[in-house]
């Protein structure tokens, strides 16, 4: 315990990690405060005139002031009432006068921009099944509301008969899991879409941070040599490494609780917690695949985020024990954390999925996965990608410490 | 209490560093003399158990070091040629972090770390960051940090680089002092370190140890060949070329004083003079083979 302390106490002192310490968590802050930034709207007084131009939380709770009455369950019944409020205020002027800008603003306020968030997934969920074009609100017939459930899993069956065409249990696990989900959905509009981005962006940049500042761990003393000093000390073998790794795996999840917790302070706070009861197919693709509200989506991106950085950093460590000096870590160590999204691009394939930091960056992203039907098969067999990047996670951090711990032993002096 | 090295040999890629080395050594000081690229870093590495030996092996009290693992670590202090700090770390700090690491009880520490600044004159820089030290307190402090533990053991490759004469002197008294019932075995270029307080010296050449005695015993090698004399001022560029000098000093009216090495007295008026045990390193690495072993 005492070397754990002094070690801790020796990496917190160092100028480089509070650096990157700091800026973690200044852009914790900055980019929780981003997607507010993007929100705006025209406030309109009863004569149709704009009478202000509202940003940021003023947006915010503008917007929310608007479509609250639609706040709650999502029934049937509801979705029907909204969606004859629509098509009665637009059928008059056509659909594309919205989009043109001839649609009265005060009707738009008053009918139309209220019932937005409740209607938004009608479209998809009516979708062309063989084409998978969206329907336009006002080819919708309301009648059809009553199964809007059950229409939901009839788009389900034929999205995943397109995309795992070949792989039947693909497509029955989809189904299967798909019947967790809570009906009806809920909804509290106001969270924005954009701020779930800036959240993946957020750990995209947290994990890179963390790898940078994990980098020197043991290269560091092999370059400068020291490491001939503290190897020959009695602890300082396979005990000095084990504290080394928990030292570093402490203090970089610590940041990371710390800084994913105060991003995710601000974005709700500023959006209001109570949008974090709305369902997840409710803001993402109807026909999402996890039961689980925003609230809980962030949860997982969090968890998942952890779970994806201490296997990068646990890689980044066996990389540190091994390699000679720090500049030749930290840039393979980047370029790993950048892979998955380049092999990525190519289409899924398990190379995206398994390497250490799969479940960070863009559309490889464990949000964009989680919202997506991308399964990987061997032979009958298929597994669906978030569960595979964080199984190969899970699998890879004790794989790595351990080669990071005997690298580090076996390591010898030049 | 010995460590013995027997047929030690590190093979580098198409370098022989050290070459099937037996040796014995009992408490007191060893000096261990050698030009550069003799192999006595290699050597050093591999008794601290750094660095894998390509064959042989290295026994303390008929015990294999590498089996004993902790066991020898625990009395085991090392400072090495190159070595660094953590930057951001003070001196008192950096010398806790290594006692820990050696084990050294958390009551004992700050009186260790006290008694060994003060011994090598560190107390007023204790709060100072490493970095912020010059080359011979860095040194200084690396010696400490080896002997925090007070080590059976205690291996230093080149202590004195970097030291001023006057903490040589101090460094010099403080080992030997320190190495009743220890082996100390110290690396060093300047033979004078080590000339008066070694009870034994090894001398390393080519990865291969060609001697081991006392210094009293070794520089018998060069009895008869160290000579002195004075020559004329302006011929002494004829007696570089003709002549091993070793030292020479002005003694004034265009007067040179000259010690050189040969077999035979090269001038008529030359006087046989006693050997130094910087002599016979001298006699054994002639200046062109260090500058050519060291390449």
């Amino acid at each position: 315990m005492r070397i754990y302390w002094l070690e801790i106490k020796r990496v917190l002192k160092s100028r480089r990690s509070i650096i990157l310490l700091l800026i973690a968590l200044l852009m914790s802050a900055v980019m929780a405060w981003l997607p507010v930034t993007f929100e705006d709207i025209n406030q309109y007084g009863e004569d149709g005139n704009k009478v202000a131009e509202l940003n940021g939380l003023e947006a915010i709770t503008y917007k929310k002031s608007l479509r609250s009455i639609n706040n709650g369950e999502v029934t049937p019944e509801r979705l029907k009432k909204a969606l004859n409020t629509y098509q009665s205020a637009v059928s008059p002027y056509g659909e594309d006068s919205i989009y043109s800008g001839d649609f009265p603003v005060g009707l738009y306020m008053e009918k139309v921009f209220p019932v937005g968030s409740l209607l938004g997934r009608l479209p998809e969920t009516f979708s062309d099944p063989k084409t998978g074009q969206a329907t336009s609100l006002m080819n919708i017939s309301p009648d059809k509301l009553d199964s809007f459930y059950e229409q939901t899993v009839q788009h389900l069956k034929y999205i995943m008969q397109m995309e795992q065409k070949e792989h039947p249990t693909a497509q029955e696990q989809a189904l299967q899991k798909y019947t967790e989900v809570k009906t009806p959905f809920q909804l509290y509009a106001g969270y924005s879409r954009d701020a779930f981005d800036y959240i993946v962006l957020y750990i995209f940049l947290l994990v890179i941070l963390c790898t940078a500042a994990a980098t020197p761990t043991f290269s560091n003393e092999y370059q400068t040599g020291s490491d001939s000093i503290l190897r020959c000390t009695k602890h300082g073998r396979s005990r000095l490494a084990i504290v080394k790794i928990l030292a570093a795996l402490t203090i970089l999840a610590a940041t990371f609780v710390i800084c994913i917790s105060m991003h995710l302070l601000i974005s709700n706070l500023a959006f209001g917690p109570e949008c974090m009861k709305t369902s997840m197919q409710m803001l993402f693709s109807v026909i999402s695949l996890p039961a689980i509200n925003l609230g809980q989506l962030q949860a997982v991106l969090a968890i998942g985020g952890l779970i994806s950085l201490l296997a990068t950093i646990s890689f980044t460590l066996f990389l540190s024990a091994k390699c000679k000096d720090s500049i030749s870590v930290i840039l393979i160590a980047i370029v790993m954390c950048l892979l998955p999204i380049f092999t990525y691009s190519t289409g899924a394939n398990w190379l995206s999925f398994i390497l250490p930091s799969a479940g960070i960056g863009m559309q490889n992203s464990l949000l964009y996965q989680l919202t997506g039907f991308n399964y990987l098969h061997i032979g009958q067999m298929s597994f669906w990608t978030p569960c595979v990047i964080l199984a190969a996670a899970v699998i890879e951090i004790p794989v790595f410490l351990l080669l990071a711990i005997r690298t580090y032993c076996k390591h010898q002096v030049a | 209490m010995e460590l013995t090295t027997i047929h030690l040999s590190k093979q580098f890629k198409d370098k022989t560093a050290v070459d099937d080395v037996c040796l014995n050594l009992t408490p007191g000081v060893w000096g261990l003399l050698g030009a550069n690229g003799a192999g006595k870093t290699t050597l050093m590495r591999m008794i601290a158990d750094i660095l894998k030996s390509s064959s042989g092996k290295i026994l303390y009290d008929g015990k294999d070091i590498h089996t004993m693992g902790e066991e020898y670590r625990n009395i085991f202090g090392f400072l090495p040629q190159d070595f660094g700090f953590f930057q951001d770390f003070t001196v008192k700090d950096y010398l806790e972090y290594v006692a820990a690491l050696k084990d050294v009880p958390v009551r004992e520490t700050r009186k260790k770390i006290d008694g060994l600044l003060h011994t090598l004159t560190l107390s007023d820089v204790k709060n100072k960051k490493i970095i912020k030290l010059s080359g011979g307190m860095k040194r200084r402090v690396g010696i400490a940090q080896a002997m925090l533990n007070n080590p059976k053991i205690l291996i230093m490759d080149e202590p004195t680089a970097g030291l001023d004469p006057g903490e040589r002197v101090r460094f010099r008294n403080f080992i030997s002092e320190f190495s009743h019932g220890r082996i100390v075995l110290i690396s060093t270029h300047i033979v004078s370190d080590i000339e008066y307080i070694a009870t034994q010296n090894a001398i390393m050449k080519a990865g291969k140890i060609l001697d081991v005695g006392t210094t009293d015993e070794l520089v018998k090698q060069v009895t008869g060949k160290v000579w002195t004399c004075l020559v004329p001022a302006d011929k002494m560029p004829m007696y570089e070329m003709q002549l091993r000098i070793i030292n020479q000093r002005s003694e004034g009216n265009n007067q040179v004083s000259i010690r050189y090495l040969a077999d035979e007295a090269k001038t008529s008026d030359s006087v046989m003079a006693p050997p130094r045990l910087e002599d016979l390193y001298l006699w054994l690495f002639p200046q062109e083979e260090i500058s050519e072993e060291g390449k």
